[in-house]
């Protein structure tokens, strides 16, 4: 080597404060850096187990109600971590199926948090790790219970993404449609497998209902909502006081009373001064509504329940009767269920000191200055 | 009726009297301790017995130890616990301070005006400051220690030193932790060995005038375990504006301290340079010449090309390597025999404390001034061939001189080295250390130091490991200018860039850039034994600076 390339020592002074900039490069290029307690057991060096258990945090926090600024860099974290995982991969084997749907699930949820033009680049993303998780499984030749579970997630992540991009789409469109079958076909397949957890029963159940309340086409809400209601029904058949299914019951009616009140075509009230009798689409709302009060009053009186939980039947009752004495034609009876509305929404927020939402905080004002 | 005028005059009563021993403050004794003082050697000092009220000052240990919180301070030149600057006192919280009243009564006591009168009249010094209280409580627990200093910081006047040994046991001089006052070769050249030593003792008051290259010191170390040796230690200061006797400009004067002392230039003349020019070739191997002198005494794996590169790109990457088993071993056995038989003999690894001068002879002495360092080094009569520790060292010294391990150097190092300094030295528990020196060389210097220190067992050489009794290499990152050079370094500061412990048959090279400073630390009375070792500097030549920049870049 020419004496001009030869490297010379620094000297102690020099190697201290080279390594001293490099760490403070790594500091300020990384400012989102996090140190995360895991709450949950991970044994040291098992990456996969971190990296999962890192996303069951940012999901934990996320039904917590807690904010995005908590929830977003959990979810930014898993992912970095399941990129880095898959940059310094060496084994022969295949990273695991359970490794893409922690990746595929971080990716839509991201996706969902941000911005709506860079939604579609996530569910792509997304997808595609999920369709790399079913593909994995497809190589075992033989699958464990374990495997089978994990296939059954990803078919919920999967139906969570169809349905999400089925929501996207025009409504007109037949994509719609089939979309919806696909996604109810993962949600359906999943239950059945009958292994899944309580929760992750709940949350399939669930993601149908929510997806439903999505749609105005009939044909596209009815099959998810309908399903929901019987998945539902089997909960409330081994325990009435469910409180998630007797919620979902009540939801589902909700949606159905929603859909046909919003058929109602309001210019024919405008032709008469006074309302004698209902009209077809009318009926049917109330019909659902009176159901989903029901079922709202029932989750209200299961003892203990939690605050969120009191909040969200509260205000969906609270709802359901104000439409239900909008489509209710005796002026009495019109009265005493708004009545019953106001009662209720003032004795929540003076019970718990909960903010109404703005709508109906102002309709118990204006009520109450009558 | 008597006249008016024949009435004996009436006593003042001074301030405070009460809460001295009794008369302390009469004429009778301040003229007794003035005159004795004026005598003192080896240099202007006195001692008073008993200082304060004993109630009182009972009183003051008791709120010490109940209230108060120490912390370990260590550095080049001290390891002491310390509490807060008691100055500070009147910064506490009320109720904070209620549980100190006998301690600021002390603190006020001391800093009276009636008290400061009774000092400068036996010490002549002059006014002293009642504004700028400046004391701390000081305990000098196992291994704690105060290396050689002349306290000449700031605008220090008297030095002072109140002892709160236990009261009811009387303290035992083989404990250690005596005050140890040195006489001057000349100014600012402490000798080697102090001529006064004054163990501590219950109530005892000692202080000195503050004199620049004269009032050197030391507190020798505490020994056993279980004896803390409890002071209150501080300065009686010029005046302060605003106060009697304060001179403009007097607080920014000040003769160099013995620290500012030990920062002087360094230059290629404080060197041996080698005859011969060596080419930038030699980086690149070693001749047949060079082998087979150098087998004579460097352990063969040493020798091997491949494991010559591996050395030198760990070196090149991190400026420091270390060589384990590095001379050969049948040398490296009679050096060990040869050391620890020393040891034993000039009773070095008792864990107790050696007096000064032990050790001298058998071809070793001692190797001053102790405000810079203490240590042994080889007599210039030693006998070459000998057996002893001093013969074997100091031959093996000599190969670190020669051309061939120049050319070893140059290849691990990649650095060719103009000029050397250094040999052989042997630092003794109790005694021995070297301050921290600042490479002021104006650029790096090589240094390879041959580690000797051998150990009889385990148990031994893990002491040696721990670094909790002294011996080892502690390379420092240069401090700021700003610092108040008076303001020493907390233990868990990190300002350490290396620290290599006291080792056997090591041999370590380290690249010290400019402002870099080092120590060998003190090594207790209860190392294992002496710390040995072989240390050398190398010189660089002067554009080596220039390569090190363009260097920077690569990575």
């Amino acid at each position: 080597m020419a004496p001009a390339d030869k490297k010379r020592p620094r000297g102690l002074k020099g190697v201290a404060a080279q390594k001293a900039a490099k760490k403070s490069k790594i500091e300020n290029e990384d400012d989102k850096t996090q140190t995360v307690i895991l709450d949950k057991e991970v044994e040291e060096g098992d990456e996969l187990g971190e990296v999962t258990a890192l996303y069951e945090s940012a999901k934990e926090k996320s039904a917590m109600g807690e904010s995005t600024d908590v929830v977003l860099p959990l979810l930014r974290g898993t992912i970095h971590e399941c990129d880095r995982i898959l940059r310094n991969w060496e084994a022969e084997e295949p990273i695991p199926a359970s490794f893409h749907l922690t990746y595929g699930s971080a990716l839509f949820d991201l996706g969902t948090m941000l911005d709506d033009k860079e939604l579609n680049s996530f569910l792509d993303a997304a997808k595609e790790r999920l369709d790399i998780g079913f593909d994995t499984l497809k190589e075992l030749d033989t699958l464990e219970e374990s495997d089978k579970k994990t296939e059954s997630k990803l078919r919920i992540a999967m139906a969570k993404l169809i349905l999400s991009n089925a929501r996207e789409a025009d409504e007109n469109a037949k994509e719609v449609h089939s979309s919806i079958v696909k996604g109810l076909d993962h949600l359906k397949q999943a239950v059945s497998s009958g292994l899944l957890s309580a929760d992750d029963i709940l949350e399939a159940i669930n993601i149908a209902q929510t997806n439903a309340d999505f749609q105005d086409v009939l044909q596209n809400m009815q099959p998810l909502n309908d399903w929901a209601q019987e998945q539902y029904t089997k909960l409330l058949n081994d325990d009435k006081e469910n409180v998630v299914a007797l919620s979902g019951m009540g939801n589902c009616h909700l949606t159905l009373a929603n859909y046909w009140l919003g058929k109602v075509d309001t210019l024919d009230d405008e032709e008469s001064d006074t309302k004698t009798e209902l009209k077809e689409e009318e009926t049917k709302a109330a019909e659902q509504l009176k159901k989903g009060i029901d079922y709202y009053k029932r989750v209200l009186s299961v003892p203990e329940i939690d605050l969120e939980v009191k909040g969200d039947n509260t205000i969906n009752l609270a709802e359901a009767l104000i439409n239900l004495a909008n489509v209710t034609i005796d002026e009495e009876e019109q009265q005493k269920k708004y009545q019953e509305a106001v009662t209720l929404l003032s004795e929540f927020k003076e019970q718990t000191g909960v903010e109404l939402p703005e709508e109906l905080d102002s309709f118990v004002e204006e009520w109450n200055a009558q | 009726m008597p006249a008016e005028d024949s009435r004996p005059a009436k006593r003042v009563k001074l301030e405070n009297e009460d809460s001295f021993h009794p008369d302390l403050l009469s004429q009778e004794t301040r003229d007794k301790i003035a005159a004795a003082f004026k005598v003192s050697k080896p240099y202007l000092h006195c001692k008073i017995d008993q200082l304060v009220n004993d109630s009182l000052l009972r009183q003051v240990r008791k709120e010490i130890f109940d209230n108060l919180h120490f912390t370990l301070k260590e550095t080049d030149i001290y390891k002491v616990w310390q509490t807060g600057d008691l100055a500070n006192l009147d910064g506490l919280p009320e109720d904070e301070l209620a549980k100190l009243p006998s301690i600021f009564k002390l603190r006020n006591v001391i800093y009276s005006q009636d008290f400061r009168d009774f000092v400068s009249h036996i010490t002549g010094c002059g006014p002293l400051s009642g504004k700028k209280a400046d004391m701390s409580i000081n305990n000098y627990l196992n291994g704690c220690h105060l290396l050689n200093h002349d306290d000449v910081i700031g605008t220090r006047r008297v030095s002072f030193i109140l002892y709160l040994t236990d009261p009811d046991e009387k303290w035992d001089p083989k404990n250690g932790g005596a005050l140890e006052l040195y006489p001057v070769v000349e100014k600012g050249t402490p000798a080697n060995d102090p001529t006064l030593i004054i163990p501590p003792q219950w109530n005892q008051f000692v202080m000195f005038t503050v004199q620049p290259g004269h009032s050197f010191h030391s507190v020798e170390e505490v020994v056993p375990v279980g004896k803390p040796r409890l002071s209150i230690s501080g300065w009686f200061h010029i005046p302060q504006e605003g106060e009697l006797g304060y001179q403009e400009g007097m607080d920014s004067e000040g003769p160099q301290s013995s620290l500012q002392q030990l920062e002087a230039p360094d230059s290629s003349e404080d060197y041996t340079h080698y005859a011969e020019e060596l080419d930038e070739d030699a980086t690149e191997g070693l001749t047949e010449g060079d082998l087979k002198e150098l087998i004579e005494w460097i352990n063969p794996q040493y020798l091997d090309m491949s494991i010559l590169s591996t050395i030198s790109d760990k070196f090149v990457e991190e400026s420091v390597i270390q060589c384990k088993e590095f001379i050969r071993p049948d040398l490296a056995q009679q050096i060990e025999k040869a050391t620890l038989q020393e040891d034993e003999e000039e009773g070095f690894a008792t864990e107790e404390m050696v007096p000064h001068g032990t050790g001298v002879g058998n071809g070793w002495e001692v190797q001053g001034p102790p405000h810079k360092h203490r240590y042994m080094v080889t007599a210039s009569d030693v006998q070459p061939d000998g057996q002893s520790s001093a013969s074997l060292l100091h031959k093996l010294e000599s190969f670190f001189a020669t051309q061939s391990f120049r050319r070893w150097l140059a290849v691990v190092t990649q650095l060719i080295a103009k000029g050397y300094r250094g040999g052989a030295r042997k630092f003794r528990p109790g005694l021995d250390y070297t301050l921290a020196t600042q490479n002021t060389r104006g650029q790096a210097i090589l240094d390879v130091t041959l580690g000797l220190s051998s150990t009889k067992d385990r148990q031994a050489a893990a002491k040696w490991e721990s670094d909790e009794f002294g011996g080892y290499e502690c390379y420092m990152a240069p401090h700021d200018d700003e610092e108040d050079p008076a303001t020493y370094k907390a233990a868990d500061e990190d300002g350490a860039l290396l620290t290599l412990s006291a080792a056997s048959n090591t041999l370590s090279i380290v690249l010290r850039d400019e402002g870099v400073m080092r120590f060998i630390k003190y090594v207790s009375a209860r190392a294992p034994g002496c710390r040995w070792d072989i240390s050398l500097e190398y010189d660089l030549p002067e554009d080596a600076e220039d390569d090190d920049d363009e260097n920077e870049g690569d990575d």
